[in-house]
């Protein structure tokens, strides 16, 4: 609890200091933009606090939502459920064999994932020929840019998952067994702890919200996108959860956390951006600050 | 005998941590040529004195001269330099290079041209090999040779670097009988060509077969150094563990109720259990005595299911309980506490209350979701009826005692309302105040209906809570002694084994 208040702290400076320094930042339309676009790391940040938690790490998040994003090209007909229906389910079958390599036959949770990004982009690139597919769709176009009470419909999803996500760690009993299994594995095998449901059910939510994610930006950008969507968010989504207070070490859900960590680096990057920084620099900021979040972790731990 | 006689002399070595002192003012020497046998239970200094000698710490006081010349390290890879070398039970090698790699590694031959000169590193290990009088395949990767080549290649290395003195930290304990006579054979070696070597080790037999001196530890402090000749069995493990006259507290203790019983039956584990034969009946307390390395926590460990059993039988109250695992186990009633807390007990992150209630968390939750109220209140019953001390039941774990974090551990034991406990060495490092707690409880626990299991050296502690004691040695039960028949005198004579009037 002590950790989320300095990173409050932190957060409300950033903002603080956009307000004074950035042009056009303390606006609405500013900050319904950013709650906006911190959306899908939110989602998957969600999914991988989990996992990290476990001591593991999902690097095939991204490639899940660009696999996501071609089978729900592929059942638009079918109506706005089966869409997120099947977007859920791909990154479900994902998750769990990603959790079943791991549990079962003991491969590093590194190799495995890495094993599916590359396989689930493959599928992703076969099943739509690799092409991009625009679409024009009512249902989709509310999930996409609708509002609900004049709030996005997609930042009302992923706070109302990223909560949720939060009880199933504080609350449940297989929240306690993700930290204890992470933080001291020898122990909560001696306490005859379900290691390989525990598991499996770690990767399957991250899959799964993986695939919400990727439902989301296909809904967002009216195109299916075997190639580009989710490239590269899985790195966004750990630092998210490191500077949130997850170690990667493992033995720590901390998903509000995820939440303000992946804020304050959207945040940031999008101050870079308004203020005619160069991309490029923006990237070395965020890079800073992924370094100092590691450290402070490093500090609080000795 | 003269200082400059000596290859290694530390003399008066101090260290400190934290208030705790781990050796108080020990010497140690080393003839040159000479193997030397280092002893002493956990906790008697033997590692930290390693370690100071390796350079790993810098004692807060003595000296260390080598060959007559002061030497101080600073630095583990100085010692290395002045020729102490050192081989651990885990081998530090690199799997995936050579066996001529690895014992050429750091001082590989090079080229000319700053290449590394492969031919020559080939010849430099085979003529290392041939001088001691081995016979490895130095052209396979460590990580395919067998345990004790892997050994023998992590000795060449060590003394590939031109070492006088050879430190050997319990080198046998993972080796067969063929390949621990093998190793003796290497050390003798060794010796023999001029490096001086201590020996550490919990096997006394080897003691008597390879080495000429050795010296006990005993809480930070040398207590003996004598010619292995002039020793016997039973001289060492009365130094070892210091009590002669242990007696059995006077009180009666009631007779153990009728009830089931854990039988163990011929139970083996390969390499440190043989064969392990006792029960323990309800609410009786039986005592595993015994040396490190006896046995003694792979026997738990595997009535547990936290190692695989490879031969024998368990029972519990009458059913069969082999294969079994941890969660199996608890099932069935019997819970264990291992005997190191911080490794495999706590979970350092979370609170004492999510600790204490790890196990037994399912029973209190509705649709998966933990009931706060149910769960305080069993930790809150906890707290109050073992006398833990904490500020609150929110406080994490790791800011408790030992003492109390060891409670935390029983109560999350006793939340399973086990039939047997198994505890291994549960007074281990805690103060005397926790320790007499505990003791109480595990006298309630027995005359409750419990069956105890309890493990330790500690041989005051094990005779006054126990109505039985089994002694291990080596792998095996060798005696059972009835709370009359149990004296200090009688279990440290079981303990030493027969060999009490010299060489095995």
């Amino acid at each position: 609890m002590g950790r989320r208040h300095g990173l409050l702290v932190v957060l409300a400076l950033i903002i603080l200091l956009n307000v004074l320094f950035t042009p056009n930042f303390a606006t609405l339309r500013n900050a319904e933009i950013t709650l906006i676009q911190v959306v899908f790391v939110v989602l998957v940040g969600t999914g991988m606090t989990l996992v990290i938690a476990l001591g593991g790490i999902d690097l095939s998040v991204g490639a899940v939502m660009g696999l996501a994003s071609v089978i729900t090209f592929q059942l638009l007909p079918y109506g706005p459920v089966v869409v997120i229906g099947a977007g859920l389910l791909t990154g479900l079958a994902v998750g769990l064999s990603n959790g079943i390599l791991i549990a079962s036959f003991g491969v590093q949770p590194l190799l495995v994932t890495l094993g599916s990004l590359i396989w689930v982009r493959g599928l992703a690139q076969v099943l739509s020929g690799g092409r991009k597919e625009y679409f024009q769709d009512p249902a989709m176009a509310f999930i996409g840019l609708g509002r609900v009470f004049g709030i996005p419909v997609q930042v009302l999803v992923a706070a109302v998952v990223a909560l949720l996500v939060a009880m199933l760690v504080a609350r449940t009993v297989f929240g306690r067994w993700l930290v204890a299994i992470g933080g001291n594995p020898n122990a909560a095998r001696l306490a005859g702890l379900p290691f390989m449901a525990t598991t499996v059910t770690a990767y399957a939510l991250c899959g799964m919200l993986a695939g919400l994610a990727g439902v989301f930006i296909t809904a967002r950008v009216g195109s299916s996108d075997p190639t580009n969507f989710g490239v590269l968010i899985e790195l966004d989504a750990i630092a998210a959860a490191v500077v949130g207070g997850t170690a990667l070490a493992g033995g720590r859900a901390n998903v509000l956390g995820t939440v303000i960590g992946a804020l304050m680096l959207q945040l940031v990057t999008a101050a870079m951006i308004m203020n005619n920084v160069s991309f490029h620099y923006a990237l070395i900021v965020k890079a800073v600050i992924i370094l100092w979040a590691v450290r402070m972790q490093q500090a609080e731990r000795s | 005998m003269a200082m400059n006689q000596l290859r290694l002399a530390a003399r008066g070595i101090t260290k400190r941590f934290r208030g705790v002192t781990a050796l108080d003012s020990v010497d140690f020497e080393l003839l040159p040529g000479e193997v030397h046998g280092l002893v002493g239970e956990n906790g008697a200094g033997k590692s930290t004195l390693i370690k100071v000698l390796t350079g790993v710490h810098l004692p807060d006081g003595g000296t260390i001269t080598l060959d007559g010349r002061k030497v101080a390290f600073d630095a583990p890879h100085r010692a290395q330099a002045a020729g102490i070398a050192c081989i651990y039970q885990e081998i530090n090698l690199i799997p995936t290079l050579t066996a001529a790699e690895n014992i050429c590694i750091g001082s590989e031959p090079l080229t000319r041209m700053g290449a590394v000169n492969w031919r020559a590193l080939q010849d430099r290990a085979e003529a290392i090999m041939q001088r001691f009088g081995l016979l490895i395949d130095l052209r396979r990767t460590v990580g395919s040779l067998g345990l004790a080549a892997q050994q023998q290649v992590a000795i060449l290395r060590a003394l590939s670097q031109g070492g006088r003195v050879l430190i050997m930290d319990e080198p046998t304990s993972a080796l067969s009988d063929r390949e621990v006579d093998q190793l003796l054979e290497i050390t003798r070696q060794i010796s023999a060509s001029g490096v001086s070597v201590a020996y550490i080790t919990h096997r006394l037999g080897e003691l008597f077969r390879v080495t000429q001196r050795v010296t006990v530890m005993r809480d930070g402090r040398r207590i003996l150094t004598e010619d292995t000749a002039n020793l016997t069995h039973g001289r060492l493990v009365e130094a070892m563990l210091g009590r002669q006259d242990a007696r059995v507290q006077s009180g009666t203790r009631p007779t153990p109720r009728a009830g089931g019983a854990l039988t163990v039956e011929n139970l083996s584990c390969p390499p440190r259990l043989r064969a392990a034969t006792f029960a323990v009946r309800a609410g009786e307390v039986v005592g595993l005595a015994g040396l490190q390395g006896s046995g003694r926590s792979e026997t738990m460990r595997t009535i547990f299911g936290a190692d695989t059993a490879r031969g024998g039988h368990v029972s519990v109250d009458g059913t069969d309980a082999l294969p079994t695992t941890p969660a199996t186990s608890l099932r069935r009633g019997v819970a264990f506490l291992p005997e190191d807390r911080k490794a495999q007990g706590i979970v350092p992150g979370l609170s004492l209350r999510e600790n204490l209630t790890l196990i037994v968390l399912p029973a209190l939750t509705r649709l998966g979701v933990v009931m706060r109220g149910r769960e305080r209140a069993i930790v809150d019953q906890f707290i109050a009826s073992l006398g833990i001390r904490a500020a609150s039941s929110e406080v994490p774990i790791r800011d408790l005692s030992g003492g109390n974090q060891q409670k935390v551990l029983i109560a999350r034991l006793l939340c399973t309302a086990p039939h047997y406990l198994l505890l291994d060495d549960p007074m281990r490092g805690i103060d005397i105040g926790a320790k007499a707690e505990i003791e109480r409880l595990i006298l309630e626990l027995s005359e409750a209906g419990m069956g105890v299991l309890i493990a330790s050296s500690e041989l005051e502690e094990v005779l006054s809570l126990s109505d039985r004691v089994v002694v291990m040695r080596e792998g095996r039960t060798e005696a059972a002694f009835d709370r009359a028949d149990a004296s200090g005198a009688a279990v440290m004579q079981a303990i030493a084994g027969d060999g009490g009037t010299g060489p095995r």
